[in-house]
């Protein structure tokens, strides 16, 4: 049977009549299934839109006094004490779209999925400039660190310890000679921010392990630049509020991320990479 | 971008969607991961693969363990490693040094912080803690030592349900440090499945004809024991249920071809270095019908020889 290995005498006619026929059954069976997907994205987003709709109307008859919010026409189902803390978790869902279309759509890699999101909730609380200032100087204490830390011979894990403990003590320091300098207020300080940024460091030093510093450093660029797209669009306050009024957009968002879920085209990088292959 | 479409390019979204979690189970996936498992089970319907000489599962049997009883050449390897990460290849060894095949020495204190590093999942699947093993040097064969650079040089065949679609020789370069591995920079090289020689390359995809290091054509080099190759490759379907893989063989000078690994998240470089995209080859497998899983291993032979004579997998020179 080996042995049928032939070279090719032309063209054999039965080829071209497999690949249509196996490429009409492929593409009734993805057909199908997207079928199946489109219609529960459909529900989701049109009942969204429904439900948001029916509340507004209802709220024109009936507006509860303690529940008013910003707009004096609607109310919100969340107490208005609740709204400092539901806000940045309303927000998540959205953080978490833009990812998904950065990463399967364009082709950007990240740190996880979720870290941009809470990177750019972290950049809101402490605002733009003193978060990336945060990044920088602890990720290059942290790298410092860790390059000596390399020639003691340290095992990995207390080593990545030490690491990060490094790092954010010297968020500690800079808001502690930040605020003796009496230049900045103690509300940049969150501690969200050091959670994400001690976070991305430990993901940074893995990856670098894993697959080489270039590779770490695109991918925390791309982190970076994925999480400064999503504060652009959360710092405005209209988009918070509409969240917080209507929480129905977040079954709009999981409808959205559906559809993404069968969009197997290629990705904007993949473009570059096979574009040798292109220029045929 | 419409060129691009007609090239019936295969992309990370369609790879994950309709080709790796469609035909890889994640519990067969596991199986194939760990490579020690692999070798057995690989083993038990009689394919070739290196021989193991010692495992260690324990960070305490490190300082205990007794090299003198390997032999002077032998690769030191994390069980789960992925991308080739943690392989020491040992040329040679004297009590407390150890020479790498690049000449480098290492102290006693690397040696055992390596291991140490293997045990604690460094360089394995999901960063879980890891097993060591020591396994037979592969000596590269004639065919290639002109061309390659250092290591040796290994054969990746796409199993797609069972059928070989495609295949790539990889070249180790200086920069990818011995290693055949494209993302390190080794380079790519595409193979004609029917007669099995190379054809053109890719290094860190790019096209290219000629290896940088020794500035000989990648092209031409004429694949020993490539029917046994394909041969085996078939076979591994049925030991590993992995219905889209990339089968690593390496042909040793000695013991000729071999199974490396069994990848089952196989890149997409294969199409640059066989400058083909793979969706018209996969779909000719998919002509088939659904039950080419259940077939035989030679029947599913007899399928990519069929298709070889519709001219589906040669590629036009």
């Amino acid at each position: 049977m080996t042995s049928g290995i032939t070279a090719s005498s032309g063209r054999h006619p039965t080829a071209p009549v497999l690949i249509r026929f196996a490429m009409a059954k492929i593409k009734k069976d993805t057909d199908l299934m997207d079928r199946r997907v489109y219609r529960i994205a459909a529900i989701l987003i049109f009942g969204a839109v429904a439900i948001g709709f029916f509340r507004h109307f209802i709220s024109l008859f009936i507006i509860s006094e303690s529940y008013a919010v910003t707009s004096p026409w609607l109310s919100s189902i969340f107490p208005p004490e609740m709204h400092g803390q539901v806000t940045s978790v309303v927000l998540i869902p959205l953080g978490l779209l833009v990812v998904t279309m950065f990463r399967n759509v364009v082709g950007i890699s990240t740190f996880g999925t979720s870290t941009p999101v809470l990177l750019a909730i972290a950049l809101r609380e402490t605002s733009l400039i003193f978060g990336l200032i945060f990044l920088i100087a602890s990720g290059l204490v942290g790298s410092f660190v860790r390059s000596h830390l390399s020639r003691l011979h340290i095992l990995l894990i207390p080593a990545l310890s030490i690491v990060l403990t490094v790092a954010a003590t010297s968020m500690l320091i800079i808001v502690l000679v930040l605020h003796h300098q009496g230049s900045v207020p103690l509300d940049y300080f969150s501690p969200l921010s050091i959670v994400v940024i001690t976070w991305m460091i430990e993901r940074f030093a893995i990856l670098q392990l894993e697959s080489g510093t270039r590779e770490a450093l695109k991918t925390a660029a791309g982190t970076l630049f994925v999480a400064i797209v999503i504060y652009g669009i959360i710092r405005f306050h209209l988009i918070s509020h509409f969240l917080l009024l209507y929480p129905e957009t977040i079954l709009i968002i999981t409808g959205l991320l559906l559809l993404l879920g069968r969009y197997t085209g290629l990705r904007w990088t993949e473009y570059y990479r096979f574009r040798d292959l292109m220029k045929k | 971008m419409k060129k691009l479409n007609s090239t019936g390019l295969l992309g990370l979204n369609r790879r994950n969607a309709s080709y790796s979690s469609v035909w890889n189970d994640s519990q067969h996936l596991a199986r194939a991961d760990d490579k020690l498992k692999a070798k057995a089970m690989l083993q038990e319907i009689e394919i070739p693969v290196p021989e193991t000489y010692s495992v260690i599962e324990h960070q305490f049997e490190i300082r205990s363990f007794q090299d003198a009883k390997l032999p002077q050449s032998f690769v030191v390897k994390p069980a789960r490693g992925r991308e080739g990460r943690g392989i020491l290849v040992i040329e040679s060894h004297t009590d407390g040094v150890w020479r790498k095949k690049n000449s480098q020495l290492l102290s006693r204190l690397e040696w055992e912080l390596h291991l140490a590093n293997i045990l604690a999942g460094l360089y394995s699947l999901g960063g879980r803690s890891d097993r060591v093993f020591f396994e037979y040097c592969t000596e590269c064969h004639d065919v290639f030592s002109e061309v390659t650079y250092q290591g040796t040089p290994d054969i990746r065949i796409l199993v797609y349900r069972g059928v070989p679609v495609a295949g790539m020789l990889r070249l180790p370069t200086k920069e990818s440090d011995g290693r055949a591995n494209l993302h390190q920079g080794a380079i790519g090289v595409g193979i004609d499945m029917a007669e099995g020689v190379s054809l053109h390359g890719v290094h860190h995809s790019r096209y290219t004809d000629i290896h940088p290091d020794t500035r000989k054509p990648v092209k031409g080099i004429r694949i020993p024991f490539w029917k046994n190759i394909v041969e085996i490759a078939v076979k591994t379907y049925s030991v590993f249920q992995l219905g889209y893989a990339g089968v690593d063989f390496v042909v040793d000078k000695l013991r000729g071809p071999m199974i490396l690994e069994v990848n089952g998240r196989p890149g997409l470089a294969i199409q640059l270095a066989n400058r083909i995209g793979l969706l018209d080859r996969l779909n000719a497998v998919d002509a088939y019908g659904k039950s080419i899983e259940e077939k035989t291993w030679q029947e599913r032979l007899h399928i990519f020889n069929e298709l070889l004579i519709d001219s589906v997998h040669r590629i036009p020179r």
